[in-house]
């Protein structure tokens, strides 16, 4: 428990720092921003294809964990993926509602970005780079036809009617694989639990 | 789970809401599903870590520090109840919710407005032939427009298989010539490749080999060219 360590929040496990983040500790809020910050901004990056709009959006989410800490439940995963959740329904929120031909050019260009900045990791930049190897090969197992539904819904923010109508596929076929791929990558990721929480 | 039919029928949703990918309607009904089964529930919460975790294989980027003290000023500003700091750089939220069911409700209204105008500016998916194709490669190519997004969805088999400092780069042609970077297809299988690309009317797609580098220009020849 977080009780009776408060002057040394950078010790702190994930759950124990959401505890003192949900009673107002700025401090503790920091670390946790420390810790995730670099994951969550990877993937609005991703996701939104510029950086004025990916920092905006972990911003807002970064504000609404401060707001609703006491809403994380350690039983459906990780601060990490609680965290991402949350950048995730944001950003497809915003590429739907925009509605505009989001340029990518920038979230396309960070393999780039990455080759330039691995001379100064930190350690929790480390263990990100280490768990994105780890869910990198694992969606590598997946056939061609999975992987690219799989990547039009997460990353394209596309329903899967719209994927279906963009491949011209039948519905069934597009819900099959991607139900498929999902399953195919939990399996994947459970026999390195350890690597990726 | 008194409903079999019922249950079968929302238990083939529920991947399609862990990924995001199923509609309003489909949403609402796995959710009224899941209050009352505890299968869908413990299914969809355990498939929506996996879905999330998808988020941790994206390139590492990490955010400029000031978006820390935005940040901590912002919080700081929540706190005492004021308005957001006056002058920062970044604006601050423009909405905030206080947790993550908060947070797919908004996702949820976002996309029943969406659908509502994607229904009205959907158009067709239309094949792209390649107009150049290095030998032995073959490419499956459609252009999507929706929403007013013109994407452009690209699987190429049969290119050669690279070391780990290089990659396929995937280029824009816009009409002043000057190509624009769209950074490397995704490898999905061995030796398959894939992509998918906004562009504008009239604009031609190109794809290089070149190292993973901050590439500002082509350096090699062209082995796909697809117009738009």
């Amino acid at each position: 428990m977080a009780r009776g360590r408060k002057h040394d929040p950078a010790g702190l496990a994930d759950d124990d720092l959401l505890e003192l983040v949900g009673s107002g500790n700025e401090p503790a809020f920091g670390v946790l921003y420390d810790r995730h910050a670099t994951v969550a901004f990877s993937l609005a990056l991703r996701l939104l294809g510029n950086r004025a709009a990916a920092e905006d959006l972990v911003q807002e989410a970064f504000l609404s964990i401060w707001r609703g800490a006491s809403a994380y439940s350690p039983e459906r995963g990780s601060v990490r993926t609680w965290v991402l959740s949350i950048v995730h329904h944001r950003g497809v929120d915003r590429l739907r509602s925009q509605a505009v031909a989001v340029r990518r050019d920038e979230a396309m260009r960070t393999e780039a970005i990455v080759s330039e900045e691995y001379n100064d990791l930190t350690s929790d930049e480390a263990i990100s780079r280490v768990q994105a190897d780890v869910v990198r090969h694992a969606l590598d197992q997946l056939s061609p036809d999975q992987s690219q539904v799989l990547r039009l819904a997460y990353f394209g923010g596309f329903t899967h009617h719209e994927i279906a109508q963009m491949l011209e596929l039948p519905l069934g076929t597009v819900k099959s694989r991607l139900r498929l791929a999902l399953e195919r990558l939990r399996q994947s990721l459970a026999g390195v639990e350890g690597a990726v929480t | 789970m008194s409903d079999a039919p019922q249950h079968d029928r929302i238990a083939e949703l529920v991947p399609l809401v862990a990924l995001g990918a199923a509609t309003p309607d489909e949403v609402a009904a796995v959710q009224a599903h899941a209050t009352s089964c505890a299968v869908c529930r413990a299914e969809l919460d355990s498939l929506a870590v996996t879905a999330s975790r998808i988020g941790m294989s994206v390139p590492q980027v990490a955010p400029p520090p000031r978006l820390k003290a935005d940040l901590m000023e912002a919080i700081r500003a929540d706190s005492r109840g004021t308005a957001s700091p006056v002058g920062a750089p970044r604006q601050t939220p423009r909405r905030l919710w206080p947790s993550l069911a908060g947070a797919l409700a908004a996702a949820v209204i976002g996309l029943m407005a969406w659908n509502v105008t994607l229904q009205r500016d959907r158009n067709d998916t239309t094949a792209l032939t390649p107009v150049q194709v290095a030998p032995n490669v073959t490419v499956q190519a459609q252009l999507a427009t929706v929403n007013g997004r013109r994407v452009a969805v690209m699987n190429v088999a049969g290119l050669a298989a690279l070391d780990p400092a290089q990659g396929y780069e995937v280029w824009v042609v816009p009409a002043s010539g000057v190509p624009e970077s769209r950074g490397f297809m995704a490898l999905s299988a061995a030796n398959r490749f894939s992509a998918t690309v906004d562009v504008s009317a009239g604009e031609t797609i190109a794809v290089t080999r070149e190292a993973r580098t901050n590439t500002t220009a082509p350096t090699t020849d062209k082995v796909l060219v697809i117009t738009t």
